[in-house]
């Protein structure tokens, strides 16, 4: 049963940590990174992913805890050094896999309770959560492997691990634990009490045990992930956002209060700067407008892990980059007029710059840009994360090689 | 045990063989975990300020406590307590009851937090814009339904057939 709850455990880390990755790289790629710009859903169904295997993990870590807790009590609690070091190890892998979704899930609605930054935190312990996984699946591979040639079925004694209901595995351990001498007192009286308790059928106890995993997971699942799953929506009754549900129809990330941007945004004397080979170019957005408009279908998808389609109306990146004379392998540096905040100054890879689909958009669901979706002007570009999608666009710059 | 025996007498050459490959993927396992881990304590000290770095074993340690310590006996002392309770009912009921607590407890446990997170957060009305106690609320409802009309059918089919071979005894 450990190696079943274990193996759909392992496997959501491993996706966890992979587009975890992903997304890292995507925010912060190393010299000579480039991404595919399609399909143009690609970080909404990554970044998504993500999020739905993190919550996932609720229900999957707690059934593998539950099934485990026995072995907490194993009896002499060290047997070696190497006992020490692995049962040293599972104390931080349970540990850190418990903060790792907890400050995931809260990271999600934008609260930040704990006193360390997110983003770098999450970042590091998802490396060292994936080599706890690699030493913890290392050390159990025989146990896992036998398990894997022949899944036991419910009727079976189960004498593998543990036994066949988890419940009863803990009075086995219980006798391994204290032998048949018994502690007087009020600790042998309760372990007489638990072990006097009736245990339903192994069968029934086994069944009702996965179910209950299966149906808490479909749960947790089912009622948030409509935040980016469209067909979902409408069970979506947990998640911290809502399809639909901001100005204009898209959520939003950042507000221009956050951002301290309004006064700037508003500005009539506001233009946007292209720079290239040291020359600068300035478009006011009446210029903008009067240049030739694209209109494209795209999600806005955050790293919090939901995502919205819209239609983003505007500028190609790729015109504006032509009419400033930048070469086709040239990356950009984009500015917003926010002046503080991580995500202020970017970097958009050429692949991107060059896409058909990128825009510096004006316009959203037919209307002019909302204050809080970037007016005067807003990157929009395709599988790209909501923080690299520069609101309140102030300047552009070529990075020349 | 037959399984065990047949492995063993089938292919008694290869037993040893097969340790060492087994040993082999094991050790390159763990020192492959290791390096991992060590890159992601490099990564942890190369990118957050040390003054942060108790903050986090903090959290980790608090993490294993509250775990280990009081949410796994509680959770325990509740299974042993309704198996004592539910004697007369009947294992399976037992186990839908069962069953109805820990999936309405792991769904708050995701969902009280964000309820928390209420008061705390609010400069972004896009963020958290439901009525999530309520939701909560109608979902226990529902599940509570549920959970009782398994419950319910179970407990007659047990019933029935308990009727039945009582009568086909008697």
């Amino acid at each position: 049963m450990a190696t079943v709850i274990g193996r759909l455990l392992g496997a959501a880390f491993l996706i966890c940590f992979g587009t975890g990755l992903y997304s890292h790289f995507l925010q912060d790629p190393l010299p000579g990174m480039h991404f595919a710009t399609r399909p143009a859903y690609l970080y909404q169904f990554t970044q998504g992913t993500h999020i739905i295997a993190g919550i996932a993990c609720f229900p999957l870590l707690l059934a593998k805890l539950y099934i485990v807790f026995p072995a907490l009590f194993a009896w002499p609690p060290v047997k070696s050094f190497w006992n020490f070091l692995e049962r040293a190890s599972i104390a931080l892998f349970v540990g850190i896999s418990l903060v790792q979704i907890v400050i995931g899930l809260l990271n999600t609605y934008q609260w930040y309770p704990w006193p360390f930054p997110f983003r770098q935190v999450h970042f590091a312990l998802g490396w060292v959560l994936i080599g706890l996984l690699v030493i913890h699946i290392g050390v159990k591979l025989p146990l896992i492997t036998r398990y894997w040639r022949k899944a036991p079925d419910g009727n079976e004694p189960d004498r593998l691990s543990e036994a066949a209901s988890p419940d009863r595995s803990k009075n086995l351990e219980e006798v391994r634990l204290w032998g048949n001498t018994r502690p007087s007192g009020i600790t042998g009286r309760l372990l007489d009490y638990i072990d006097a308790t009736p245990v339903a059928p192994g069968r029934v106890s086994r069944r009702g045990f996965l179910t209950t995993v299966a149906v808490s997971a479909t749960a947790v699942v089912g009622l948030t992930a409509g935040q980016t799953v469209a067909p979902l929506d409408a069970a979506n009754v947990f998640a911290p956002r809502k399809k639909g549900v901001g100005p204009q129809g898209v959520p939003v990330n950042r507000t221009s209060t956050q951002a301290k941007v309004a006064e700037a945004a508003m500005d009539a004397g506001w233009a946007l700067t292209v720079v290239s080979a040291g020359t600068e170019h300035t478009f006011t957005r009446a210029q903008l407008l009067a240049m030739q408009q694209t209109e494209v279908r795209l999600p806005i998808a955050c790293v919090e892990g939901w995502s919205q389609m819209a239609t983003w109306r505007g500028v190609r990146l790729r015109d504006l980059a032509d009419t400033v004379g930048a070469d086709a392998d040239t990356s950009f540096r984009l500015i917003s007029l926010e002046e503080r905040g991580s995500f202020s100054k970017t970097q958009m890879g050429y692949e991107y710059v060059r896409d058909p689909l990128t825009l510096v958009a004006l316009e959203l669901n037919g209307e002019t840009l909302h204050l809080e979706h970037g007016y005067p002007a807003r990157m929009i570009a395709p599988g790209r994360p909501g923080v690299l999608q520069t609101k309140w666009l102030s300047r552009i710059e070529a990075i020349d090689a | 045990m037959s399984d065990q025996l047949s492995t063993d007498s089938g292919t008694p050459t290869q037993q040893p063989e097969e340790t060492r490959v087994m040993r082999g993927i094991r050790l390159g396992l763990i020192g492959l975990g290791v390096a991992l881990l060590a890159w992601g304590a490099y990564v942890m000290l190369d990118t957050v300020r040390v003054t942060r770095l108790p903050g986090v074993a903090l959290w980790i340690v608090a993490a294993i406590i509250l775990h280990d310590a009081i949410l796994a006996p509680i959770v325990f002392l509740i299974g042993v307590l309704l198996r004592r309770g539910g004697q007369r009912i009947g294992g399976t009921v037992v186990v839908v009851i069962q069953g109805f607590i820990v999936v309405g407890s792991i769904v708050s446990l995701v969902v009280v937090p964000v309820i928390v997170a209420l008061n705390y957060t609010g400069a972004n009305p896009t963020v958290l814009p439901l009525d999530y106690g309520l939701n909560l609320a109608v979902f226990w409802l529902v599940l509570a339904v549920l959970a009782a009309g398994l419950a319910a059918w179970l407990y007659s089919r047990t019933k029935r057939a308990n009727e039945r071979s009582d009568t086909l005894h008697s």
